[in-house]
């Protein structure tokens, strides 16, 4: 159990059975009053945040949380599948615990999936993923205004702005943290 | 007149808010000087200060050190009210001081207008503003605390000085109550730039009164699950022989913090301290 003088930022505790990330912290005293242990929280499975405070006495369940190096094998349509790259155990994810992962996703593609007490509740991708365009309007001749965009389709079917001289074919560096278009990669 | 007292002591001050240091001999590192500073009013000292360390333990955070200094000053026949012209003097004379040396001397808290233009207001006016409810009239420690944190502090004025007065009766702790009104003490906080600085209070010179808070307040460390703490003999003996007066401690480190602008107490706190 973590006792309020554990709390900091970046510790993972158990609320009302979720687990929750701290994600700003506080200690606060005011005048001759008790200490106040005030806590910004994000549930680790919904993302939901909420503001708590505690005090000296109030105790804390640590989140039972374990990150696992998966790879990702399809989806076919009932959820995301994924294998333990040294156990080979499958396991599946619903579309809520991919997130916006999915826009990311491609076959065989190193996720580190994030346990809860033994279930699987999200996923997290590497910062940078390379995916070929497969489809992209032709960019506007004379057009040269920088910083002009126009939108273009993944292999994953999502789409993103991207400049100008993007052609389909071309292979793009995409930032996951942001979902933004970062470089094109020569082949 | 400057006072130097011992950095330990045999008595303490009991307070259940506060966590302190126990050292060999059963002796405490002062949570506060005034355990030795408020008897010298009784020996006939009217205007005195000290200036040195003080120990309070579990305290860590943007503004909460365990170690951290303490001025801390009392007044012979004076009240709470004349604290407060002290505060905007001291704070006004620092300013006019170091402002040629220092050029980004208080860049948020535009002290060249402390004077003039500090704000006063009474925890009753500034609970019912900005929490809806009056904490003189209902007894609720654990909401007013919370209150003030979260609701009270951040819609008080960030830029300059603020005072915060008339406090609970029960929230008096060592100061006196209000003569005119049973329910409020006549203690003060100064905030500066939105930082809690310094409290001050007309002392409570009634032994047998000050007993019984101090037994009420062990009564709230023994739930809290802290250790009762020796009624202070000494203490509360000189307390009948002293004339009616105020005292204040007021932070250092945190007055540091704000004159260069500082965001957290370690970096006004010299960094080798850290290793003792």
């Amino acid at each position: 159990m973590y006792e309020s003088s554990d709390l900091r930022k970046g510790l993972k505790i158990i609320i009302d059975g979720q687990p929750y990330i701290i994600t700003d912290f506080q200690f606060s005293k005011p005048g001759k009053g008790q200490a106040l242990y005030r806590c910004k929280l994000k549930n680790m499975i919904t993302g939901y945040t909420m503001d708590r405070t505690y005090r000296s006495g109030d105790k804390f369940e640590p989140a039972n949380l374990e990150e696992r190096k998966m790879q990702y094998l399809y989806n076919d349509g009932e959820g995301y599948h994924f294998m333990d790259t040294k156990t080979y155990d499958q396991i599946t994810l619903t579309e809520e615990n991919v997130g916006d992962a999915k826009n990311f996703l491609q076959d065989n593609m190193e996720v580190d999936v994030l346990f809860f007490n033994e279930t699987p509740i999200s996923i997290n991708l590497p910062n940078f993923v390379q995916l070929k365009v497969t489809k992209a309007d032709p960019g506007v001749k004379g057009d040269t205004a920088t910083g002009a965009t126009k939108p273009a389709t993944l292999e994953t079917g999502y789409t993103i702005q991207v400049p100008l001289f993007i052609e389909e074919g071309d292979t793009l560096k995409i930032d996951t943290r942001t979902g933004q278009y970062v470089e094109r990669v020569k082949s | 007149m400057e006072v130097q007292v011992p950095c330990s002591s045999k008595e303490a001050i009991p307070e259940a808010n506060i966590e302190l240091f126990k050292i060999e001999g059963e002796r405490y590192l002062l949570p506060s000087p005034e355990v030795f500073l408020k008897p010298h009013l009784s020996l006939g000292l009217d205007a005195f200060f000290h200036i040195g360390p003080a120990f309070r333990k579990e305290e860590k955070g943007h503004i909460h050190s365990s170690e951290f200094t303490i001025l801390e000053w009392y007044r012979a026949s004076a009240d709470y009210n004349d604290l407060i012209n002290d505060c905007f003097e001291i704070l006004s004379w620092i300013y006019e001081t170091l402002k040629e040396k220092i050029p980004a001397l208080f860049q948020t808290a535009k002290t060249q207008k402390l004077v003039s233009q500090h704000y006063i207001i009474t925890i009753e006016e500034a609970f019912c503003r900005y929490a809806g409810w009056n904490p003189i009239k209902i007894h609720d420690e654990n909401r007013f605390e919370e209150d003030l944190v979260t609701k009270i502090e951040p819609a008080l004025p960030q830029n300059g000085a603020v005072i915060l007065k008339d406090f609970p009766a029960w929230a008096s702790s060592l100061s006196r109550i209000k003569e005119s009104n049973p329910n409020i003490c006549e203690r003060f906080e100064l905030y500066l730039d939105g930082i809690e600085l310094a409290n001050g209070f007309s002392e409570l010179l009634d032994s047998s009164e000050q007993r019984l808070r101090f037994i009420e307040e062990n009564q709230k460390r023994i739930e809290r699950g802290l250790e009762p703490i020796d009624l202070p003999e000494r203490f509360l003996s000189a307390l009948d022989s002293c004339p009616p007066s105020a005292g204040i401690a007021l932070g250092i480190d945190r007055l540091l913090m704000v004159m260069v602008g500082a965001d957290h107490i370690k970096k006004v706190i010299l960094p080798l301290r850290e290793h003792f």
